[in-house]
């Protein structure tokens, strides 16, 4: 059985974070932060991802609220969990519950046999942004490295 | 006529009945001696009066006098007559009056009436009673069992050492037999060899002796034992218990499973066969002021949504039900489809605050066992430091205080589960809770099943008893094998399909308007479907997985069963 990872730092590098996503559209934003998983030699297949993503979109928008939004996935297209995050520029509309423009974007894509860690990536995910402190500090980034510290930090404490 | 012969019987075989109406006799004999002596005592007086009378009238002088009547149409004149008459007069007060009543209640109708309530509490059960269900002792879930049995038409008795509460049981329509439930010849005389189940429902130390004894009369009868020290698991086995039932744990365990604790994900709470019965939240969800036909959830997932919580208030839903932030859903479907509902949900109202226990005893400890293994961080508040297993998690100090609910996380807990073993406690508790969080989803014990309502009307929103788990797992040996009690008076059950219903498909057999219960999935040949087709015919040899309240589930097997 494979070890579901605990540290969302596990399933994310630098390399996987974009600091800003430049679209201003819900679709933009997606675009930019599939691209980022496609770009990465492991997926198999970039369009199952998307279709997926926006899939899931349709049922219910993964606009959390307080400006986060967790967009996922499950696809053929990986082998593995991908985690890919982003900040833009300025806040966008997202149909989130709350009503406001979200900011800060964590997208998710695994494959169909890995619901169970699946399942809790997305609720760590969660718990971790439900700290505002953290949320702001994960905003005010001014590089994916920087983002990544945050998170190594968070993660550490 | 049959009932005044039966006691008129059983009075004069015993032995202090036989005594006491030696004395009665004996009494009665003096008391014609001394009619005869005054008789003739009256004769002599009168004579040496010069008045003649015969002895009939010589023996109506007697009693007329001794009863104190007095007519008067015969009397002494003389001096040594008068003082005769008072001596008459005076031993006919105290034997007539005071002596032989006193006598006649004390020898002969007090025992009289104790033969009565012997008889209305028997010592021991016909030859011919058979699969009975005998229980050791009247507590909190014998009291709920009883009514289960009565419902279920079962026979049963309670064994009571004293006569008078026995007598009042089988006033009050309990059966009740009079015997000391740690002597071997109580159960024999229970007919235990012939009973159906024995329930030992005392300290593990008397359910031990209970196990052995029955033991010695039936290899083969069932015996349930309720056991609270874990050590004494072994014991009980070798002694011949078949069933153990560890109530503390059970309840600890089923209140922690109703826990939401921070997350909107499904809770599982039972399982028959690949069917699964889970619990989820809906505030902080988009599911909170849709509709269910909106929400799509049995199409997009294939979760079905089979039942509402609103505060404790179960409800059945329809497409056009509304979902509040304080609707709890009841879920029916397979892993597939709830690891489906989980990724759709579980980035929703996420915390990770830490559910509050209050009371930190067996209860309290087997409930934060259980969020241990659903990887829910928790607190427990506990008076007693003696008590304190892992310090990180205790607060030590009393939960009716705000500093120490405060400082164990009151504001933040996404959940509160209240376990003291004193039912008015839990009830002040959880108002107290209530007051402080009216967001937050509170989980109440009850020892007694009669609290259960004032406990929801303090505001819990799930409360379980202590008497109902405790019956119903008794119960689930006796009867029925395969029962999820979801809430008191709330069950999932299987029930094989009845003849009525079989070939007739769910429309047409209107079983929720009949009865209540909603069919949340069909067995057929080993194979489980969940919200089965409604248009489907129901399969001969298939089985119901139903949901419904005790009363829907009575009203299910009178329906179409009988």
């Amino acid at each position: 059985m494979v070890e579901v990872p605990v540290l969302l730092t596990e399933l994310l590098s630098p390399d996987q974070i974009k600091i800003p996503l430049v679209g201003t559209s819900k679709d933009a934003v997606l675009d930019e932060l599939i691209d980022v998983v496609a770009n990465r030699g492991e997926v198999q297949d970039a369009e199952e991802i998307r279709r997926a993503v926006r899939d899931r979109e349709e049922v219910l928008s993964t606009g959390i609220g307080n400006g986060v939004a967790i967009p996922h996935g499950k696809s053929t297209g990986v082998d593995r969990l991908i985690l890919t995050a982003g900040v833009t520029e300025r806040p966008i509309d997202f149909e989130a519950l709350d009503g406001q423009p979200v900011s800060l974007f964590f997208l998710l894509v695994g494959p169909d046999s890995a619901a169970g860690q699946h399942v809790k990536a997305l609720s760590r995910i969660s718990r971790l942004l439900r700290k505002e402190s953290f949320r702001s500090r994960l905003c005010s980034a001014g590089s994916a490295e920087e983002f990544y510290q945050v998170l190594e930090e968070a993660e550490a404490s | 006529m049959k009932f005044v012969t039966a006691q008129l019987s059983y009075f004069f075989r015993l032995p202090e009945a036989q005594r006491n109406l030696r004395t009665l006799a004996k009494l009665i004999g003096v008391l014609v001696v001394l009619t005869a002596v005054y008789t003739g005592i009256f004769l002599l007086l009168s004579a040496w009066e010069g008045q003649e009378h015969s002895i009939v009238s010589a023996f109506y002088w007697v009693v007329v006098t001794m009863t104190t009547l007095g007519f008067g149409d015969i009397t002494l004149e003389s001096d040594p007559g008068r003082l005769f008459s008072v001596l008459v007069i005076t031993s006919g007060v105290l034997f007539l009056l005071v002596i032989l009543p006193f006598t006649f209640i004390q020898f002969f109708y007090a025992p009289w009436l104790e033969a009565q309530r012997h008889s209305r509490a028997p010592r021991q059960l016909s030859e011919s009673a058979r699969n009975h269900v005998i229980l050791a002792y009247y507590d909190p879930v014998a009291i709920t069992l009883i009514d289960q049995l009565k419902s279920y038409g079962r026979e049963y008795v309670v064994i009571e050492p004293e006569l008078q509460r026995a007598v009042e049981f089988n006033d009050n329509g309990i059966r009740a037999m009079v015997g000391d439930p740690q002597d071997l010849d109580t159960f024999r005389r229970a007919r235990a060899d012939q009973a159906a189940l024995v329930v030992a429902n005392g300290d593990d130390y008397q359910n031990t002796n209970i196990a052995f004894s029955v033991r010695e009369l039936s290899e083969s009868v069932n015996i349930v034992a309720k056991v609270r020290d874990p050590d004494s698991i072994d014991v009980l086995e070798l002694a011949g218990a078949t069933h153990l039932i560890q109530l503390a744990e059970m309840l600890g365990r089923s209140l922690a499973r109703r826990t939401l604790g921070g997350e909107v994900r499904a809770n599982v709470i039972g399982q028959f066969g690949d069917l699964l019965i889970a619990e989820a939240p809906a505030a902080g969800t988009p599911l909170q002021g849709k509709t269910l036909i909106e929400m799509r959830i049995r199409e997009v997932t294939g979760v079905n949504v089979v039942g509402l919580w609103e505060r404790g208030q179960f409800q059945i839903p329809g497409p056009e039900t509304v979902i509040h932030p304080t609707t709890v859903l009841v879920l029916a479907g397979t892993a597939e489809e709830f690891d489906r509902f989980d990724e759709l949900f579980c980035i929703y109202n996420v915390s990770d605050a830490p559910v509050l226990i209050l009371g930190g005893g067996r209860v309290g400890r087997a409930a934060a066992k259980t969020l241990e293994e659903r990887e829910i961080d928790y607190r427990i508040v506990e008076k007693n430091p003696d008590r304190v297993r892992d310090p990180a998690r205790y607060i030590i100090g009393s939960a009716a205080e705000l500093a120490i609910l405060e400082e164990a996380g009151i504001q933040e807990a996404p959940s509160t589960i209240v376990t003291t073993n004193d039912d008015a406690t839990n009830t002040y508790l959880t108002i107290y809770c209530r007051r402080l969080r009216p967001d937050m989803q509170i989980i109440a014990r009850t020892t007694l099943e009669r609290n259960v309502s004032t406990l929801h009307r303090a505001g819990a929103d799930f409360v379980m008893s202590y008497a109902s788990m405790g019956a119903n797992a008794v119960f689930n040996v006796l009867e029925r094998d395969d029962v999820v009690m979801l809430a008191e008076g709330l069950d999932v059950f299987r029930y094989p399909v009845p003849p009525k219903l079989a070939g007739t498909t769910l429309v047409e057999s209107n079983i929720r308007e009949r009865t209540g219960c909603s069919v949340v999935a069909v067995e057929s040949d080993g194979i489980m479907q969940p919200s089965p087709d409604p248009a489907a015919p129901l399969p001969e040899e298939g089985v119901l997985i139903l949901i419904g309240t005790t009363e829907g589930e009575r009203q299910f097997v009178k329906t179409f069963t009988s």
